[in-house]
């Protein structure tokens, strides 16, 4: 078997609130292997992007991840480092974010610092991983770019698709348009070839035809480098296209997965089967009214009893308001293990297998 | 069907002023000539990239800003809305109401959801104030809320009931018309799907017309009738929605339909992707000739030069291209 890059097992990442304990992540259990790229799809406030930023330590206060490892199968090392327990201030994980691990929000004009040019943003990059000798970055007073990283910034412009990239690259990111602030974005998380870049909803803000071209500069790039993507995203559409591997997630726990071809073609569970059936396609299966998901994702602090989703289930049954059932059942019964892959956490599917096996 | 909303050449240039003097040194094209009709009870959609103009057109409709130029026609009088003073343009108010993208910045937070639903009805006294209650209450069932949400706040509601109470404001007067800008693209997908049903099923119940205004082809597919494709403040290409997506007849629609990714993974690899390069051209500098032809792969020399009219090519469908009778262009099936 090939080695993963990434495991997450029984992540749980919780933010104390004054109303009580959010479990944004909850018993989440994924792997990611070198060059492929996972998906990981859900509403919003499923805890994707929690995810995303758990497995860099960037969890905002006064989030903490509470349990589960983070095992990261780094280059240069024999035994997997385990990013659970890695202060988020330490070096160490300095050292991985960006250059090992690196991520791209959604909104680039809220990631990229107004103030200063983006070729300096994306030689910062460069030169707090790969300079050796520290000396040059001063903290304070003025900092100047060195020549090498400027060159290198201007390469990763030509990468990344900007034209004219010697001008644009004394330029503001206020002057640039969305798609092109996204490709900065993009080659400020690529500048030091990392093995993983997460992707949060990455072409959301962006028109159609650029999200087209982002979504082709990620994948060429992906090809090129051989990096893992993990593709946080709520639309489907760029789920088909990009990912390997889907994650669905629903109020911080993962309901199914597997490979993109078994989500879309044999969803198990319900709410995937649910958020499938509710988008409209641009294909001819005209239908005259959608069929949707009744009623709203739970509130994050008054989550229903037993699995998450049975208020709004529509095959509902008397056992999925059985918390203690769940519980116990949660990962080593529950879970049908189809293919090596496909694995869901429904009632539904636990009697299926359960008549099929007797 | 008889024309409710004729739209003639409706163009509005915003000024670029520069220097002390505030100088008018140039025009931003938000809206450079448009036409349209919408039938009564049928659904137009306005799809197009962000900055292709389509809000401004629809808020020169409800006359929110004064179009610079053009006309339209509204209800059986034929009356040109373009022409009237804000005073004149009262009694149609009521007949043209809106439904916003955003429904956490569109309904005011110190006001409970009764109030904000009974505003239209008080401002316009269009029922006795002993009736108001009942008819909030027959509003926010109507757009499935109860009645005892009328005594909430905005805060206390999701997204998508949120819209709902944005849906139930605009339905409170009885409009012909609903111009709905972007109203589900910001809603979670499984939400969404319940929204365009009670829009779908409100039109039934009211006879409404809408325009409907999104930038997600998908959406826009499944509630409209016919379909007008927008870029740079034009109209590129406009026809029913079925033949729109199946045999565009623009390259710039193709190529809009061949960046959607579609959900079903076999057919997206099978796909042919059209990428186009570049950005939108900035409207204050637009391209000479057809403004579409930096970025199309089908452009010769005549779109470099000749900016092409939107003529009608088949019954029901009009394009604004050249070569649209020589191209043969892939939709989705």
């Amino acid at each position: 078997m090939i080695q993963p890059l990434l495991e997450v097992s029984n992540l749980k990442t919780v933010f104390p609130t004054d109303g009580g304990v959010v479990n944004a992540v909850n018993d989440v259990s994924f792997s990611i292997e070198r060059g492929k790229t996972v998906g990981i799809v859900g509403e919003s406030g499923c805890g994707k992007s929690i995810t995303g930023l758990s497995l860099l330590q960037l969890v905002p206060n006064p989030g903490k991840i509470e349990a589960g490892e983070i095992l990261f199968y780094r280059d240069d090392a024999d035994e997997p480092l385990d990013i659970a327990q890695v202060s988020p201030r330490s070096e160490l994980m300095r050292q991985i974010r960006g250059n090992e691990i690196a991520i791209i929000f959604q909104e680039p004009m809220t990631s990229l610092n107004p103030v200063y040019t983006v070729g300096d943003q994306i030689a910062e990059a460069i030169v707090l991983h790969q300079e050796s000798d520290r000396s040059t970055l001063t903290r304070f007073g003025l900092q100047t770019t060195p020549k090498w990283a400027r060159e290198r910034a201007i390469e990763m412009l030509v990468r990344v698709g900007i034209p004219a990239p010697e001008q644009r690259i004394d330029e503001y990111p206020h002057q640039l348009s969305g798609g092109m602030r996204q490709r900065v974005m993009i080659a400020i998380a690529l500048c030091c070839a990392p093995a993983l870049l997460i992707a949060d909803e990455p072409t959301t803000a962006l028109d159609v035809t650029i999200q087209a071209q982002v979504l082709t500069l990620m994948q060429e790039l992906q090809a090129e480098i051989g990096m893992a993507i993990m593709l946080i995203t709520h639309d489907l559409g760029v789920i088909a296209d990009m990912a390997d591997e889907v994650v669905v997630m629903y109020a911080g726990r993962v309901v199914e997965k597997g490979s993109v071809d078994d989500i879309f073609y044999n969803p198990l569970h319900p709410y995937t089967q649910g958020l499938l059936n509710s988008i409209p396609t641009l294909g001819s299966s005209q239908q005259k009214t959608l069929p949707s998901i009744p009623g709203t994702v739970p509130h994050p602090l008054a989550l229903p009893i037993g699995c998450s989703f049975q208020p709004r289930c529509a095959e509902r049954m008397s056992i999925c308001e059985q918390m203690p059932e769940f519980s116990t059942i949660d990962t080593s019964k529950n879970i049908t293990d189809r293919n090596g892959k496909h694995v869901v956490r429904c009632w539904l599917c636990e009697e299926k297998t359960d008549v099929k096996t007797a | 069907m008889s024309k409710l909303l004729e739209v003639k050449d409706l163009r509005k240039y915003f000024p670029i002023r520069k220097g002390i003097l505030r100088r008018t040194v140039g025009h931003v094209k938000a809206v450079d000539g448009i036409s349209f009709d919408v039938e009564r009870g049928e659904t137009l959609g306005l799809v197009g990239e962000s900055g292709c103009g389509k809000t401004t057109a629809s808020r020169c409709l409800l006359r929110l800003i004064s179009p610079t130029g053009g006309s339209f026609t509204f209800g059986e009088d034929q009356v040109d809305l373009a022409k009237l003073t804000s005073q004149q343009m009262l009694p149609f108010r009521r007949r043209i109401q809106m439904v916003f993208q955003d429904p956490q910045s569109s309904l005011n937070p110190r006001k409970t959801v009764g109030d904000i639903v009974g505003e239209p009805l008080r401002v316009n006294r269009a029922v006795k104030r002993s009736e108001l209650q009942a008819r909030i209450v027959e509003l926010l069932e109507s757009v499935g809320l109860k009645s005892q949400d009328m005594r909430r706040y905005p805060h206390a509601f999701s997204g998508g009931q949120r819209q709902r109470i944005g849906i139930a404001r605009a339905l409170a007067l009885n409009p012909e018309l609903i111009v709905a800008d972007e109203p589900v693209s910001a809603l979670d997908v499984s939400v969404q799907a319940q929204i365009l049903n009670l829009l779908a099923e409100l039109r039934e119940k009211f006879q409404l017309s809408y325009i409907f205004i999104a930038h997600d082809l998908s959406v826009v597919k499944h509630i409209s009738d016919r379909v007008a494709v927008m870029y740079l403040g034009k109209i590129v290409e406009i026809s029913d929605a079925k033949t729109l997506y199946q045999s565009p007849k623009h390259p710039y629609t193709e190529a809009l339909i061949s960046a959607v990714p579609l959900p079903d993974p076999k057919a997206q690899r099978k796909r042919e992707l059209i990428r186009l390069e570049g950005d939108v051209p900035d409207p204050s500098q637009p391209p000479t000739g057809c403004y579409f032809h930096p970025r199309c792969r089908y452009a010769t020399d005549i779109c470099k030069q000749e900016t092409p009219e939107l003529r009608e090519i088949t019954q029901s469908v009009k394009v604004a291209c050249h070569l649209s009778e020589t191209l043969e262009l892939q939709g989705v099936s």
